[in-house]
């Protein structure tokens, strides 16, 4: 005891040193700190006393004070019961006139305490919050928001803390709510974006605060509560990978692994290796989990239909709206609301008029609005409605006397419109606009050429009879003859139905092997299943429910003749069948023979009618699967390799994903390829410079620079100075002189020493050999 | 070829004279170092230049306003002219000494034992009617001083402590919120030790060890000898009654200005914050921060909190030291002994707060 007093004593007015020591024994510095807190109790109250008129002194001991109370608070939670709710009070106060310093000080000593656990997140982001939208400091904002972000993340890291989070979301909630038309809403916006962003808060609540935020009467709220919508999703993916990334680039194991081979061996140095090692390991574990599954802020909205038509009747549609925003804030607007119609597939006929008057080559930022109309479009917009958009962009936008630019990009866009509602096309402009693909200008031809081979799939029978090509005419032949069940021409509201994929190889194969359907090889199929399953199914066995006597069959005028066409096929079918059935018997290498060659074009004729009359049995399934593989072997073939790529690569580019947006570059993506770059902008693709405001030229794929000049960048962004190729190119050629005379008068067994030297060297991989 | 071709004409460059030429300013040299630099202010030593000597009272008003300079010489010096200025002209002198009073006690908490001793030196000259009425934020000062880690402030607290008690007294016991405190301060500076559990907050553990009278600095009895003195005028104004009753004064002080009927509430108030007491505006107060302006109910308090027992036993301990703190702690004692003469002992307080 008189120890520890002496060396207090040497140290004097040493705070941070009482504080060490106080943590190490709490009891035995018991009345040290007793001390130290009469003295801050005093100085509090001279504080509270005159708050503007307290002296640097007083207020540079404060500060101090306060923090050493707040890091040893916990260690005497009997003498400070009242420490956190004074520095709450002097906060609440006296915050806009506190000097600077102490204030940021007490706001993190308060922080300290909550890690602390002396207070509980609650009270922590009860004080917090109201400050930050309350004070006029701008440095105590950032603060503040950094702080309250810090905490929540805290608190939820270990799990989830839905009772915090959802006070916390109510807050936001409600301050938006309570005065729409508040600046300060900002605030409760980005605090929620930034949630999101983490993954803390991905649910509903989070997604109704920015709903809310976007209906709001402040252009910057509704702008980033839009924005929100539209990239916050993808903003959370970055940031999730960004912290993959970051993990992977902590530590390098097998850098560490090398300097511990050279390094002094200490047993610090190992244990770190160990923990190094352990850390990499627990890194690769959570990487290789399945990461959670998270719904998109535009799937997780209450009710689309009203938020898309409170956004339009708000924002967009009235002349003069509650709101004044500009026409970047619109378009982002404009943007969400044809998102969610497109998404959701919503009803909401008055946007597409809303979009005619914006529609001309001059409207600023036109591709923008061409990139909306194509997303607010989907296959239950009446065709009436968008024909007349197709033909005012048509007007508008292509002609001869129209720019290739404005030409090509019009034509994008009526094909963004059509491939989500081909009907909105009539034939004599889809004649006309085809004609385009003969133009001089490359971007007007590909996209013409892209209008042409959309059509050339879903409605062939508009394009005039050369245009159509081989297939879309093989096509429409086999319908005109009645072969297949679909006709092509569809009609507005049609759906596909659904099937599983490779079940017309199945029927195929069953139709070679001569297998019917019938009850016996159908029980026989259940048989295997029936024996590995641990099935509490009713015993009664399986009833059919479909049997082939007993369609339900629905009498409609329209249908009629299709439903014709339909059971004659079935007949044929069945013919077929009986016949397959005998040859199969007959000629079985045939049959195996043909098994695979034939697969594909009757396959993608015909549509299977396997599962719509029969359960699979598990047996079928086996088969199917089989089948599939061997498909996929044939597919791998050099000949089929190549056909199939070019299939695969049309399928992408037409079946993109639903919840993918289209933008304005897509739009105006072949308008680059009009461009012609002039004689300053080649030069500077060549020299490598950068593009300028316009981003004219020089791509950030488009580099024309030497090859070397690419490799020089290249080392020199490494941090390393030159290859060893060019330092043999740029020596002094003098110097090689004298050792190409060398080299000259060598004897013979020199030489072979050389070259026997060359080889182990090369063997060996190189002066330095090839461990490191 | 190229590269050496480049390093020559470098290597000339190194060896080339700058020409000079009439009229035009010399050339940097390429070691040249840029000794310019910016500053937000530039001081000037001598800031004032005056032929006519400044009137006393300006004088004294810069050397208040140097109070609150940077440099500790600087108000050192500022706080010894002030003092001399008291002292040459105790009449007549032009500024109102409270307010010198107030901003000197800013710097109670100084850093510089230079600066406080001259503080001290200061005090000492100021009469203490004029600052009666200026001593509430002092006493807080010297509250957060006593138990400062710095040896030397504590030293200068104790010293301003006893030099308050000497003029007034009175006041200071009966503030607000200072009878208790301070005692509690003082059981905290002494280490004197409650019985009470409720103080002493981890008794588990083995390393609880019974600090019974070991106060900070107790190898210091020069401190320990300035506390205990301290302790001693505190408790002597705050237990015994000074003078007569306060009753006997008002009657004395009526029947000196006979015609005129309390004219005490209608000149200006001789005390510090006269309406403390009904505290208009504060939250309500604790037993710890009540202003007790009795002697009875100051006994009263510091026999029900305990406190009596804690001092009489933490005194009896100090005296058994010797020496001269031992001395001083015997007149502690009977202080303590004066005081609370007519207190019944056996009899049990027990306050909960």
């Amino acid at each position: 005891m008189k120890r520890k007093l002496g060396a207090l004593e040497k140290v004097d007015a040493d705070l941070p040193n009482l504080q060490h020591k106080i943590r190490n024994d709490p009891s035995s510095y018991q009345d040290d700190f007793v001390n130290q807190y009469s003295q801050y109790s005093s100085l509090y109250e001279l504080f509270i006393s005159s708050p503007t008129t307290t002296d640097d002194t007083g207020l540079v001991r404060l500060r101090d004070l306060i923090d050493f109370v707040s890091h040893v608070a916990d260690c005497y939670p009997k003498l400070t019961p009242t420490f956190a709710n004074d520095l709450t009070r002097l906060l609440e106060l006296h915050h806009a006139t506190l000097e600077a310093e102490l204030r940021d000080k007490i706001v993190t000593s308060l922080v300290l305490l909550r890690r602390k656990d002396v207070i509980n997140s609650t009270a922590l982001l009860n004080t917090l919050w109201p400050l930050l939208i309350s004070t006029p400091s701008k440095s105590l904002r950032a603060l503040l928001f950094q702080k309250i972000l810090a905490d929540l993340k805290n608190s939820n890291t270990k799990s989830t803390n839905h009772k915090l989070n959802r006070s916390v979301q109510t807050t936001c909630y409600n301050l938006i709510a309570a005065d729409l038309a508040n600046p300060k809403n900002l605030w409760a916006v980005k605090l929620t974006r930034e949630m999101w962003r983490r993954q803390i808060w991905s649910d509903a609540k989070a997604v109704s605060i920015m709903e809310l935020a976007s209906l709001s009467h402040d252009a910057k709220v509704v702008a980033a509560g839009v924005r929100f919508f539209l990239g916050g999703d993808q903003e959370r993916e970055e940031a999730a990978e960004d912290d993959d990334s970051d993990h992977e680039g902590g530590i390098d194991i097998r850098q560490m692994k090398h300097q511990a081979g050279i390094n002094k061996k200490s047993a610090k140095r190992e244990k770190d290796l160990k923990a190094a090692a352990a850390k990499a390991k627990r890194k690769q574990k959570k990487k290789n989990a399945p990461s959670p599954l998270n719904f998109s802020a535009l799937h997780l909205l209450n009710d689309p239909q009203g938020f898309a038509e409170k956004l339009f009747g708000q924002h967009l549609q009235p002349s003069q709206p509650k709101v004044k925003l500009n026409l970047e804030q619109k378009l982002l607007v404009l943007s969400l609301v044809s998102r969610l119609v497109g998404l959701h597939k919503l009803t909401l006929i008055s946007l597409y008029s809303y979009f005619i008057k914006f529609l001309t080559p001059k409207q600023p930022s036109v591709t923008s609005f061409l990139a909306s109309l194509a997303q607010s479009t989907h296959n239950l917009v009446p065709p009436d409605v968008l024909e007349p958009l197709v033909q005012k962009i048509a007007n508008e936008f292509v002609s001869e006397a129209a720019a290739a630019e404005v030409a090509s990009a019009g034509l994008n866009g009526i094909r963004e419109v059509c491939v989500r509602q081909p009907l909105a096309m009539n034939e004599t402009l889809l004649q006309d606009l085809v004609q385009y693909r003969k133009s001089k200008d490359k971007g007007v031809q590909m996209a013409a050429r892209g209008l042409l081979n959309l059509y050339q799939e879903v409605g062939a029978e508009m394009l005039r009879k050369r245009d159509r090509g081989r297939k879309a005419a093989l096509k429409l032949h086999a319908a005109k003859e009645g072969l297949t069940l679909e006709s092509d021409a569809r009609r507005f509201g049609q759906v596909e139905e659904g099937g599983i994929e490779g079940l017309e190889l199945l029927e195929q194969w069953k139709l070679e092997q001569g297998i019917v359907d019938d009850e016996e090889t159908e029980a026989k199929g259940w048989e295997n299943w029936d024996a590995e399953s641990d099935s509490s199914e009713s015993e009664g066995g399986w009833i059919d429910v479909a049997s082939d006597g007993e369609d339900i069959d629905v009498y409609d005028s329209e249908d009629e003749k299709e439903k014709e066409a339909k059971k004659r096929k079935l007949a044929s079918i069945d013919d077929e069948k009986e016949n397959v059935a005998t040859d199969a018997a007959a000629t079985p290498t045939d049959t195996a023979s043909r098994a695979t060659a034939s697969l594909e074009p009757e396959a993608a004729l015909k549509r299977s009618l396997l599962g719509t009359k029969n359960l699979l049995t598990p047996a079928d399934w086996a088969k199917l699967e089989e089948l599939k593989r061997s498909a996929a072997v044939t597919a791998a073939l050099p000949s089929a390799k190549r056909r199939k790529l070019a299939e695969q690569a049309k399928a992408a580019a037409q079946a993109r994903h639903a919840d993918d947006a289209v933008t304005a570059g897509d739009i105006a993506g072949l308008a680059k390829l009009s461009h012609k770059s002039t004689r300053e902008e080649k030069i500077a693709m060549a020299k490598g410079e950068r593009p300028d405001e316009n981003g004219r030229f020089g791509a950030a794929g488009n580099d024309h620079r030497s090859t070397t000049a690419r490799r020089k960048e290249k080392k020199e962004s490494e941090g390393k100075s030159t290859t060893n190729k060019e330092k043999a190119r740029k020596k002094n050629f003098l110097m090689t002189l004298g050792k190409a005379k060398r080299k000259g008068k060598m004897s013979l067994v020199d030489r072979g020493k050389v070259l026997k030297q060359h080889v182990d060297r090369a063997k060996k991989g190189g002066r330095r050999g090839n461990i490191g | 070829m190229g590269s050496s071709a480049k390093r020559k004409k470098e290597k000339k460059q190194d060896f080339q004279k700058p020409k000079l030429k009439v009229g035009k300013t010399k050339p940097k040299a390429a070691n040249f170092t840029s000794t310019s630099f910016k500053a937000k202010s530039i001081v000037l030593t001598q800031s004032t230049l005056s032929t006519t000597a400044p009137s006393l009272d300006a004088q004294i008003l810069h050397n208040v306003s140097l109070l609150k300079s940077k440099s500790d010489s600087q108000r050192k010096d500022a706080l010894a002219f002030i003092t001399n200025a008291i002292m040459e002209h105790r009449k007549g002198f032009p500024y109102q000494v409270g307010e010198i009073f107030k901003e000197a006690c800013k710097l109670l908490l100084d850093r510089s034992d230079g600066v406080r001793n001259e503080l001290l030196k200061l005090l000492t000259q100021l009469p203490a009617v004029e600052v009666t009425i200026h001593i509430a934020e002092p006493l807080l000062r010297i509250r957060a001083g006593m138990t400062s880690l710095a040896k030397g402030i504590r030293f200068t607290s104790y010293d301003a402590l006893i030099w308050l008690l000497k003029g007034n007294g009175e006041e200071v016991v009966s503030s607000v919120g200072t009878w208790v405190k301070y005692l509690q301060s003082f059981q905290s500076v002494f280490a004197f030790h409650a019985k009470d559990p409720a103080i002493t907050t981890n008794t588990s553990g083995w390393s609880n060890v019974p600090t019974s009278v070991q106060p900070i600095g107790s190898n210091d009895s020069k401190v320990l000898m300035k506390q205990t003195q301290a302790l001693e005028s505190f408790l002597r104004a705050g237990l015994i009654q000074s003078g007569e009753d306060s009753e006997v004064l008002a009657a004395q002080s009526a029947a000196r200005s006979f015609p005129l009927w309390h004219t005490e509430y209608h000149t200006m108030p001789t005390r510090s914050k006269p309406f403390a007491r009904l505290n208009l505006f504060g939250p309500p107060r604790s037993a710890e921060d009540e202003m007790y302006d009795d002697v009875d109910e100051r006994r009263r308090v510091f026999a029900e909190l305990g406190l009596y027992r804690t001092f009489a036993h933490g005194i009896n301990t100090l005296k058994k030291q010797g020496g001269e703190v031992g001395r001083a702690a015997s007149q502690v004692e009977k202080v303590l002994a004066e005081g609370m003469v007519d207190w019944d002992e056996d009899k049990e307080y027990e306050v909960n707060f």
